[in-house]
């Protein structure tokens, strides 16, 4: 089955909410917003990221591209994902 | 000598060197020094006097160091807050230090109007101008915006008739108890502290080191005040959680340092492109905020070299820094934090406060021009912690033969967790707020990036159904993000004594080897 946007979007988001987010109001988190810029996500924070997407997807991360373009935006995860599983 | 002659001589002295970097641009040592000074003739003009704490609440940057220089400039005492807050911690400190004013991002507006009425002491907001604009205003705070501030009026110094023995800043730091605790710094405890640290780390105008680490933060605070003693640079880099920007930085800025804590370099070894590149520049690289295990430094020595690794140790009533490793004898002595710095001496003493003999375990004690003035308003902790002149700093120590000395464990109920130092009682009793928790114990528990990771246990009430997700949500609702524990366990029963009480040693040997979260 092919992997959609929406679907990739729908997994990020319900994974933020439970693990970044607890009890906050996930509506508020546009996609465009910056983890680092908005404190949601921290150092260890990424590398979590890191390991959902391997678990989840089976994404294999290389140290190279662990990098605000690819990791800092729910829009920049994933088109990374995408581009990764497609 | 006060923490600003440090600013106000490399200005004098250098006016035009780069002092700091931040998002591509260098700011200089006179452009640094005349921002401040405006601030600090900003401060004065709203009645705030000789003493009084000022908080600052900025992530670090430009305005971060002309926020905290212009309260040290204004003769007023620094409160720099850590970032990573709530609004229930926000109201405790800003309470509990009777800050008149404060220095803060736009983001926080919310949730200082939403305390505003826990917080009367408090009559001055300086913000952004962006922020400010769209900021409904408090019902009695005055909120002014910073920029036009920095750059009005006069940019030479304030008449300032601040000692070298008076409070310059009030750092927190979580105690033993609930309620983070007040450390007191003289600008003679911080001053002779960065003087030391020069000296042995042979630092000079050239060096140029990266800050990955918060300014909040007692060892950021030192990175700071080290590198402009000596007249040299900072070069100012907040995503680290990219580690490999951060070395495209050091790369780009040709840094001759860099710092850290001990989860910073396992996150640059496992997740970053470190040991495929060189620094030719670097020149020292050092370690402190907590134990990092020898099989870690040497692969840190390994990947940094021929960069000077310094192995360090202190705390923030040391403001910050005890010992240091010389460089050159860690390959004899890994897992060593070395010997007192120059101007501090270090001890390991008994229960009676006499030194033991090298090899005998005891608690490690140090004195010295940099030792703190105390906790604030806790005179019952201070008379706990600094005994006979001695400040007792609640790790468990030997010395060797040589003199070096080897941390072996942690008197005090901390978590050392990611660098930040996190009290267990604290979470505890946060825990046994939430409803359906009967009994609740937390400790740490070996991680290989976070140094320590934060694992708490929970007794369910009889008959009472305990949801994780709940209970999660409950705590962040009244803890920061890094005191939130990364494990939780639901158990039937804790391990006690006899004495009914929790065994946490039986609690570590289970988790060191599980550290599973459950539910």
């Amino acid at each position: 089955m092919t992997l959609t946007e929406t679907d990739v979007k729908i997994r990020l988001k319900d994974f933020l909410t439970q693990n970044f987010l607890l009890g906050k109001d996930p509506g508020s988190l546009k996609d465009s917003d910056s983890f680092l810029d908005t404190g949601i996500v921290d150092s260890t924070g990424v590398l979590e990221f890191v390991a959902f997407l391997q678990e989840t997807w089976s994404i294999e991360v290389a140290d190279e591209e662990l990098m605000p373009e690819n990791f800092d935006s729910i829009a920049n995860l994933t088109a990374f994902v995408l581009k990764k599983a497609g | 000598m006060l923490i600003q002659n440090f600013l106000e001589s490399a200005a004098s002295q250098s006016p035009d060197r780069e002092a700091l970097w931040h998002r591509q641009e260098w700011m200089s040592y006179a452009q640094l020094e005349a921002r401040s000074n405006c601030l600090a003739r900003a401060l004065r003009e709203a009645g705030v006097k000789a003493g009084d704490r000022v908080a600052l609440l900025f992530d670090n940057s430009f305005r971060y160091v002309i926020a905290h220089f212009a309260i040290l400039k204004a003769g007023a005492v620094n409160v720099s807050l850590n970032t990573e807050t709530s609004p229930q911690t926000l109201a405790y400190l800003l309470q509990d230090c009777e800050a008149i004013a404060i220095f803060t991002a736009g983001k926080y507006l919310p949730w200082l109007a939403q305390i505003e009425s826990r917080i009367p002491g408090l009559e001055h907001v300086f913000t952004e101008r962006e922020a400010l604009a769209s900021f409904p205003g408090f019902t009695r705070i005055h909120a002014t915006e910073i920029e036009a501030l920095e750059s009005q009026g006069e940019g030479s110094p304030l008449l300032c008739e601040t000692q070298d023995t008076d409070l310059a800043s009030l750092t927190y730091t979580s105690g033993s108890t609930a309620k983070p605790k007040g450390v007191m710094l003289s600008h003679r405890n911080l001053a002779s502290n960065a003087l030391s640290v020069v000296q042995y780390m042979g630092l000079t105008p050239e060096d140029r080191t990266l800050c990955v680490l918060p300014f909040h933060y007692i060892y950021g605070t030192s990175l700071l005040y080290t590198h402009f003693a000596a007249g040299g640079s900072l070069v100012i880099e907040n995503r680290f959680a990219y580690p490999n920007v951060a070395l495209d930085t050091l790369e780009k800025t040709e840094s001759t340092g860099f710092a850290g804590v001990p989860s910073t370099f396992a996150i640059l070894l496992a997740k970053s492109t470190l040991k495929k590149r060189t620094f030719p520049w670097l020149r020292y690289v050092a370690q402190a905020g907590g134990a990092m295990a020898p099989s870690l430094q040497k692969e840190v020595a390994e990947a940094f070299k021929p960069a000077r690794l310094f192995i360090m140790y202190g705390c923030t009533e040391a403001a910050p820094r005890l010992t240091y490793l010389p460089p050159e004898i860690l390959p004899a002595k890994w897992g060593s934090i070395g010997r007192a710095i120059p101007g501090v001496e270090v001890a390991v003493m008994d229960e009676s406060g006499n030194r033991v003999v090298p090899g005998t375990v005891g608690e490690i004690a140090a004195r010295g021009s940099n030792i703190m003035m105390g906790y604030w308003k806790d005179p019952k902790a201070t008379g706990e912690a600094i005994r006979n002149g001695w400040y007792y700093t609640g790790d468990l120590g030997k010395e060797d033969e040589d003199g070096c000395l080897f941390v072996v464990g942690r008197n005090k109920d901390f978590i050392k967790a990611g660098g930040n130092r996190v009290g267990a009682q604290e979470i505890e009793e946060v825990l046994m707020e939430f409803g359906a928790v009967s009994e609740a114990a937390v400790i740490g528990v070996p991680d290989p990036i976070l140094g320590e990771a934060i694992k708490a246990f929970v007794v369910p009430k009889d008959g009472v159904s305990l949801d994780l997700g709940t209970l999660k949500a409950h705590l962040n609702a009244r803890l920061p993000l890094f005191k939130q524990p990364k494990f939780i366990e639901v158990r039937e029963a804790l391990p006690k004594s006899s004495a009914g009480k929790v065994l946490k040693a039986a609690l570590r040997e289970e988790g060191e080897e599980t550290g599973k979260e459950a539910g």
